[in-house]
C-alpha cells in the first residue's frame, strides 16, 4: 500500500517538474484555450 | 515416576458414562458429556457437585479439537457460555501440557486469544488508564460476567450462575481484561484474531459474522498510518524543492506592454500589437487593467505565432460597479485581471485584441502587459493537494472506524464523542 | 553438588543423594522414606503412590532460570481445598536451594532467602491484598492456602511425608516477580523468584506425554 502511494507521489512530483519546465499551468489547461466566440452576448445587471 | 503422562478416565458417578480428564492433576471440575452432571475431581473422590440429566450442547469448536496458534498446538478442553445481562459470549478453554492454558473468546463474531497475566496491576478496575509492558490501555467497559452454561473440564470450581465483576481495557489489537470476585482478581491479556485465522486453524467451514467494531479490533492501516504521513511529508518536501528551483530559474520577463484606447467606432475592429519575440518555451501571462466605472470590459485575445499561425485564444472579462446605499458606499468587481497561457513555444508572436464593453461604450482605456516564464504557485498547490488526498481519506476512514469502536463504550474519549448534547 | 550414596535401610537398594542440600529421599524401589543424618540414614516410613498427573517435568529434567542451569531432583505434590500442585526441588549449578512450582499451567521458580535479614514481623497476620517488602521489592499477597502434602518422590531439603501440613502464601509483583512463604508449625521459609514461561525454561529431558 505504502509502495503504491510512494510511486503515485513520485509521478506527481515528476509531473510538477515537467509542467514547470515547459510552462504548463494546470488551471489554464483545464479551462482550455478555446476558440473565443466573438459574437457572444454578455449580459449584466 | 518416569511413567508416561496420559489422560485419566473414570466412570461418571451419576450415569456411569466414561469421563476423560486431559489436564490430569490440574483440572478441578469436569462435566460428564452424557448427563451434564458437574463432578468434583479435585481430590480423587469424584463427588457430584451438581447432578443433571441433559444432553451436551453443540458448540462451534468441539471438545478435543486441536489447532495451532502462535506457534503452539492447543486442545479445546472446556467451553463456557458467559453473559452480562442478555448479552452472551463464548469462552473456550485451550490446553497444552507444556505451555499451560489459554482462552479463545468469541464475541459477536470477533475472536480473541487470551492469556492470564501473572503481574500485579494495582489500579486495574478503578483507573481509566493502565500501563502494562510499556503500553497504555484505555478503559472500555465495566460490567459483569455470569456463567450460563459449561461443558468439558476446568481448573477451577466452575458452576452455572457464578458471577464476577469485569472490566476491559483496550490498546488495539490488545485487550486487558479483569475479572474479580471476593477471593481473587484475575488479569488477562488478549490479542485480536482475524476470523479467517481461527477458521483455518480449526478447519471451520462456517463462522459467525462479525457485527460492529470490537473493542480491541485493529483499525485499518494500523501501523502504516504514521508512515503514510511521513511519505506524504517527504514528497511534499520534494515538490517544494522543485517549485523553489522553478521560481529561481524563472525569467519573469516582460515581453510587451501598451496602453489602448477604444471608442464606439472601434467596436468591431481587431487591434493588434506589433511583433514580439519569445525566446524560450514557457508560459505567457497576460495582465489587463482598465479604469472601469460601473461598466464591464471583455477582451478576446489571440496570441498568434507568426511562423506557424498557431493561435492561443483566451477571453478576459473585467467589471467594476460601485455606488451608495443606506449602509454606505459599496463596490463590486475588479478593474484588472490576468490569465496564463500554457507552454508557448519560442518564436515571433503578435497579440490580436477584440474589445467589447458595456452599453455605455463611451471610450475605455485599458492597459495590457504581456510577460513570459512567470512562476505560478498553482501547479505546486495542486500537487500538494493531490499528495494529501490519500492520507486524508485514510485518516477519515480511521476516524470513522474509531468512532464506531467507541460508540459501544461508556468511557469514550472526548474526541470520538459525537453524541449531540 | 556433592553426591553421596547410601543403602536403603528397608530393602538395601542404592539411595543416591545428588545434592548436599538434600536431607530426605524416597527409595526408588521400595518407596521407603529415608532421612539422612551425618553418617547414616534411617527409614521413617513408607510413601504411598503419588496420584498421576500430566506434568511435563520429571526427576532428571534439566532447565534454565535466568541463565542459571538447574536439575530437578525431587518433588512434593501439595493438595489444598480446590486441587493440587507440584513443587519440584531444583538444584542450580550455584548451589542454592530452589523450587519450581507448577500450578494451573503456570511455572514459578524461586530460591530460598535468609529470613533473618527480613523486616517481616513474626507476629503479623498476613492479609490478602496487602503488600510486603521482600528482597527490596513491594509484592502483593495474592493467595493464602492451607496446604497438605499428598506425597513426595526423589530427594528434598526437608522430610515431606504424606500429611505434612503447611500454610502457603503466594506473592506477586508488577513485572511477574514471585515469592512464596511456607509456614510449617513455627518454622517459616521464604522463597523469592519469578514466574517463567515454558519456553524460558528450555527443559531438557522432559517427561514423555501421550498424544503430545
Amino acid at each position: 500500500m505504502l509502495r503504491i502511494f510512494a510511486i503515485y507521489c513520485t509521478v506527481l512530483v515528476i509531473l510538477l517538474a515537467v509542467a514547470n519546465r515547459n510552462g504548463y499551468v494546470f488551471t489554464s489547461m483545464l479551462t482550455g484555450s478555446q476558440k473565443a466566440d466573438k459574437a457572444a452576448n454578455h449580459y449584466h445587471k | 515416576m518416569g511413567s508416561k503422562g496420559k489422560p485419566q478416565t473414570f466412570a461418571c458417578p451419576a450415569c456411569g458414562g466414561t469421563v476423560t480428564i486431559k489436564a490430569v492433576g490440574i483440572t478441578t471440575s469436569a462435566i460428564c458429556m452424557y448427563c451434564s452432571s458437574v463432578i468434583d475431581v479435585a481430590n480423587e473422590n469424584y463427588q457430584i457437585i451438581k447432578k443433571a440429566n441433559e444432553k451436551m450442547r453443540k458448540t462451534l469448536l468441539e471438545l478435543g479439537v486441536r489447532g495451532r496458534l502462535f506457534g503452539v498446538d492447543w486442545e479445546v478442553i472446556g467451553y463456557t457460555d458467559k453473559k452480562d445481562g442478555s448479552y452472551h459470549w463464548d469462552e473456550y478453554l485451550l490446553y497444552n501440557p507444556y505451555y499451560g492454558f489459554r482462552f479463545l473468546v468469541q464475541n459477536q463474531g470477533h475472536w480473541n486469544f487470551i492469556k492470564v497475566l501473572k503481574k500485579d496491576i494495582p489500579d486495574i478496575g478503578d483507573a481509566n488508564e493502565v500501563w502494562v509492558n510499556g503500553k497504555k490501555y484505555q478503559l472500555f467497559l465495566k460490567g459483569e460476567a455470569v456463567v450460563d452454561y459449561v461443558k468439558g473440564e476446568f481448573h477451577w470450581r466452575v458452576k452455572k450462575g457464578e458471577r464476577v465483576d469485569a472490566a476491559d481495557y483496550v490498546a488495539p489489537p490488545s485487550l486487558l481484561s479483569m475479572e474479580k470476585n471476593a477471593e481473587e482478581i484475575i488479569v488477562s491479556l488478549g490479542e485480536y484474531l482475524k476470523p479467517q485465522e481461527v477458521a483455518s486453524t480449526f478447519k471451520l467451514k462456517e463462522m459467525p459474522d462479525r457485527t460492529g467494531v470490537a473493542s480491541n479490533q485493529p483499525a485499518p492501516y494500523q501501523g502504516a498510518f504514521l508512515k503514510l504521513w511521513i511519505v506524504a511529508g517527504v514528497f511534499i518536501a520534494f515538490a517544494t524543492m522543485v517549485q523553489n528551483m522553478t521560481v529561481k530559474a524563472s525569467d519573469n520577463a516582460d515581453v510587451y506592454s501598451s496602453q489602448f484606447q477604444v471608442d464606439s467606432t472601434d467596436r468591431d475592429k481587431t487591434l493588434s500589437t506589433p511583433s514580439f519575440f519569445i525566446p524560450k518555451k514557457n508560459n505567457v501571462l497576460i495582465q489587463s487593467g482598465s479604469n472601469l466605472d460601473n461598466d464591464w470590459l471583455e477582451l478576446h485575445l489571440s496570441l498568434v505565432n507568426e511562423e506557424t499561425n498557431k493561435e492561443y485564444a483566451i477571453v478576459q472579462a473585467m467589471e467594476y460597479y460601485h455606488g451608495q446605499d443606506i449602509d454606505g458606499p459599496w463596490a463590486e468587481g475588479k478593474q484588472y485581471t490576468e490569465t496564463y497561457i500554457s507552454s508557448v513555444p519560442s518564436g515571433n508572436y503578435r497579440l490580436l485584441i477584440d474589445a467589447d464593453s458595456g452599453t455605455s461604450f463611451r471610450g475605455i482605456n485599458f492597459a495590457l502587459r504581456i510577460m513570459r516564464d512567470v512562476p505560478s504557485g498553482l501547479n505546486y498547490w495542486i500537487t500538494v493537494l493531490m499528495i494529501l488526498v490519500y492520507p486524508g481519506l485514510v485518516m477519515l476512514r480511521r476516524w470513522s472506524f474509531e468512532n464506531k469502536r467507541w460508540s459501544e463504550s461508556d468511557y469514550t474519549p472526548a474526541i470520538y464523542n459525537l453524541r449531540n448534547e | 553438588m556433592q553426591k553421596t550414596t547410601f543403602n536403603c535401610p528397608s530393602c538395601g537398594a542404592e539411595v543416591v543423594f545428588q545434592s548436599s542440600l538434600s536431607v530426605y529421599a524416597v527409595c526408588k524401589y521400595c518407596s521407603s522414606m529415608i532421612v539422612r543424618h551425618d553418617v547414616d540414614v534411617e527409614s521413617i516410613g513408607q510413601m504411598a503412590a503419588l496420584p498421576d498427573d500430566m506434568s511435563p517435568i520429571q526427576i532428571g529434567t534439566e532447565g534454565y532460570y535466568r541463565g542459571v542451569r538447574f536439575s530437578v531432583v525431587g518433588r512434593m505434590k501439595i493438595g489444598w481445598e480446590d486441587g493440587s500442585w507440584n513443587e519440584w526441588f531444583i538444584v542450580p549449578d550455584d548451589g542454592r536451594k530452589g523450587w519450581l512450582a507448577e500450578a494451573q499451567g503456570f511455572y514459578a521458580a524461586s530460591f530460598e532467602m535468609d529470613d533473618t535479614s527480613q523486616s517481616i514481623k513474626t507476629q503479623s497476620v498476613p492479609e490478602l491484598g496487602s503488600y510486603l517488602k521482600l528482597n527490596n521489592q513491594k509484592l502483593k499477597i495474592v493467595d493464602i492456602k492451607k496446604a497438605v502434602c499428598i506425597g513426595s518422590e526423589g530427594e528434598l531439603p526437608f522430610p515431606a511425608p504424606k500429611g505434612r501440613k503447611t500454610t502457603s502464601i503466594d506473592l506477586l509483583g508488577p513485572s511477574g516477580e514471585f515469592a512464596s512463604i511456607e509456614i510449617e508449625g513455627n518454622k517459616r521459609r521464604i522463597y523469592v523468584g519469578h514466574y517463567v514461561e515454558w519456553n524460558d525454561l528450555r527443559c531438557q529431558n522432559p517427561r514423555p506425554l501421550e498424544g503430545w
